[in-house]
């Protein structure tokens, strides 16, 4: 599904002296099996932003096309629509309705008409992604569980969906070290395997720059960068005013490269540093040899 | 008997466990099912002054744990002393609250108020304090999180960091003797976090206030005077950041990582290089490379 974002701008509680510019004139495209970050300062309007993206907000102006056809406000569909592109908000707590963990997954694939069989494959495959043991939590009620174990029962009920589109929002905050590696693998994976096309929204530069293939950088309400992210992460100096870091590898060989040490910059995982770092001490480029 | 000099005494004495667990069990009561065991004997004395940072898998009993801290859940068995006093006895919950104030996990189970400045001054009136110093305090607390534009905003329509912010605020004005902080950045932007880090430890160091912060960011524990590893309710690990960050393989056991740079320079000294231990942040490892 291909989405497009025209001249797109939203006021929250226009003509009220609480009025807030949310968007200023957003423009982009997000192709069919892209993946895609978008990263920016708290407050930058990025939840606003995607929540257009399968009508849950509509543009105060300009607007939103899935597929070529601007988003209909009609509730079928609008209903049709969010079964394919499906968004994980940024505190679902608030997303989850049922009783049970089980129930809460089975959910969105019982709206979709699926069989009863059919359904507990889906809750079955998704709790096993995101590593919530099936016996022991299917029948947990939802408000008993830890933040980072309520956090993997929403994840599990979009994924259950399999949509076309998955629109996640801070996924991973809240999770532990391990759960956030093996979860965004995991829905990596879909990406890869199935084409899944998908839109993460994150704070954390170290997973976005590892992740994505394009990010968006929005600050007060515009997209003011975007490209790969060697081009974004390339661009120090402009980051910082934006709220934002380096990755941590990155800024790690900014740093020596400011220092005289001979290092590529355009690097984000640990892997590939190591191997910077070892040739280095193997010239005898740095002081540890 | 009430002689000053040993009542100061008293509180010296008093100022170096500020809080004190032994044995302590904590229980999830559940309708006709078996209870959950969250925390299973956990002993620790938190000293006053310190900076205390707890890290553990998700459900390991870390919100759990916080909650013991400032009488919200009392013990199923063992005891708890906070600043000298049992949280099993009703009566010391108010001056315990006082003492320790908390930032939960989701802030949206902290919004009172109906704007961001009564949300940040709500806890301040409880403790009858002058209005104009009230004021005052609020006003710095919302500077100190970059948050004054928003004073007279609803909280509950903030973003999701914004909604931190106000949270963090909120303790901020209040100084409490010790702040629990419960992943109190988790959706803060890589700047937010560094400021929030930045602003607590000074307030720490200058002003002597007890931190006890529970998070799954490794890089806020390098700066800690002490990390508690939990793991299902028990303590796992317990030292310093160095310490606890030297060998990733025990962490990895228990579903963690240590921060980015220490996992890098521990596979760089398992492939042969001469880097000392104990190096957790790029500043280290850039001065010890070149
Ligand atoms: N429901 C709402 N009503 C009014 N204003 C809102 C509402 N939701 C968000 N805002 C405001 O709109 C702006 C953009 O908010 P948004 O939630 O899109 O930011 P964000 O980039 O997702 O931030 P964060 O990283 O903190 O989640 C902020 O100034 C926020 O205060
Ligand atoms: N109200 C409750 N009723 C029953 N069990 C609960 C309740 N709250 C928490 N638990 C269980 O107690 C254990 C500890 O939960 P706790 O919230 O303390 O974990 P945590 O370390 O804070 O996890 P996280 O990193 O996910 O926030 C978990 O197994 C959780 O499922
Ligand atoms: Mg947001
Ligand atoms: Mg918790």
């Amino acid at each position: 599904m291909l989405i497009e974002v025209l001249d797109l701008s939203f006021v929250y509680m226009p003509g009220t002296p609480f009025e807030v510019k949310a968007l200023r004139n957003v423009n982009m495209k997000i192709k069919s099996g892209q993946f895609v970050g978008i990263i920016g300062q708290t407050g930058s309007g990025k939840s606003t932003l995607i929540q257009h993206f399968n009508g849950l907000l509509q543009p105060s102006e300009g607007k939103v096309l899935v597929d070529g056809k601007e988003i209909l406000r009609n509730s079928l569909a609008l209903r049709y629509l969010r079964r394919r592109i499906v968004l994980l908000f940024q505190y679902p707590e608030h997303q989850l309705f049922e009783e049970t963990v089980y129930e809460d997954i089975a959910l969105g694939p019982k709206n979709l008409g699926l069989s009863g069989k059919e359904v507990d494959k889906r809750v079955w495959d998704a709790m096993r992604m995101v590593e919530l043991d099936f016996s022991k939590y299917k029948d947990r009620p939802l408000f008993d569980l830890s933040g980072g174990e309520m956090r993997r029962v929403a994840i599990a009920g979009v994924l259950a969906m399999q949509p076309e589109v998955l629109i996640l929002d801070e996924p991973a905050a809240g999770m532990d070290p391990e759960g956030r590696r093996a979860i965004l693998g995991q829905i990596r994976r879909i990406h890869k395997e199935k084409g899944l096309t998908l839109i993460l929204v994150s704070h954390n530069m170290d997973e976005v720059s590892r992740l994505a293939d394009s990010l968006f950088v929005m600050y007060e309400g515009e997209i003011v960068l975007s490209g790969s992210p060697a081009v974004i992460f390339g661009g120090y100096s402009r980051l910082e005013q934006y709220g934002l870091t380096l990755p941590t590898m990155t800024e790690l060989m900014h740093r020596l490269k400011e220092r005289g040490c001979s290092v590529r910059t355009d690097v984000f995982t640990a892997s590939e540093v190591r191997q910077e770092l070892l040739a280095l001490s193997r010239k005898g480029d740095c002081k540890s040899v | 008997m009430d002689n000053p000099i040993t009542k100061d005494m008293g509180r010296a004495i008093l100022a170096q466990e500020l809080i004190c667990t032994r044995r302590l069990r904590f229980e999830y009561q559940r309708k006709q099912r078996d209870p959950v065991v969250a925390l299973n004997g956990i002993d620790l004395t938190v000293h006053a002054g310190e900076f205390l940072v707890i890290i553990g898998p998700n459900g390991s009993g870390k919100s759990t744990l916080l909650k013991h801290f400032n009488a919200l859940l009392v013990p199923t068995s063992g005891d708890i002393l906070v600043d000298r006093l049992s949280t099993a006895e009703e009566r010391n919950h108010w001056y315990i609250r006082q003492r320790c104030g908390m930032v939960f996990e989701n802030p949206d189970n902290q919004i009172v108020a109906s704007t961001v400045e009564e949300d940040v001054a709500f806890g301040l009136e409880n403790l009858g304090i002058p209005a104009v110093e009230i004021r005052r305090r609020v006003k710095e607390a919302l500077a100190m999180v970059g948050m004054e534009k928003f004073s007279q905003h609803a909280p509950h329509l903030l973003s999701g960091g914004q909604k931190q912010c106000v949270a963090i605020a909120g303790i901020l004005a209040m100084r409490p003797v010790c702040l629990l902080l419960d992943e109190p950045t988790a959706m803060l932007d890589p700047c937010g976090k560094k400021e929030v880090s930045r602003i607590v430890k000074k307030i720490n160091r200058e002003e002597k206030i007890t931190v006890i912060w529970a998070t799954h960011f490794m890089e806020e524990a390098v700066t800690a005077d002490r990390v508690v590893v939990l793991s299902e309710g028990r303590i796992a690990m317990e030292g310093s950041p160095q310490e606890i960050f030297a060998n990733p393989e025990e962490l990895h056991a228990l579903k963690l990582e240590g921060p980015p740079i220490a996992e890098l320079v521990w596979q760089l000294r398992t492939e042969g290089m001469a880097l000392p231990p104990g190096i957790l942040t790029v500043d280290e490892l850039v001065s010890v490379l070149c």
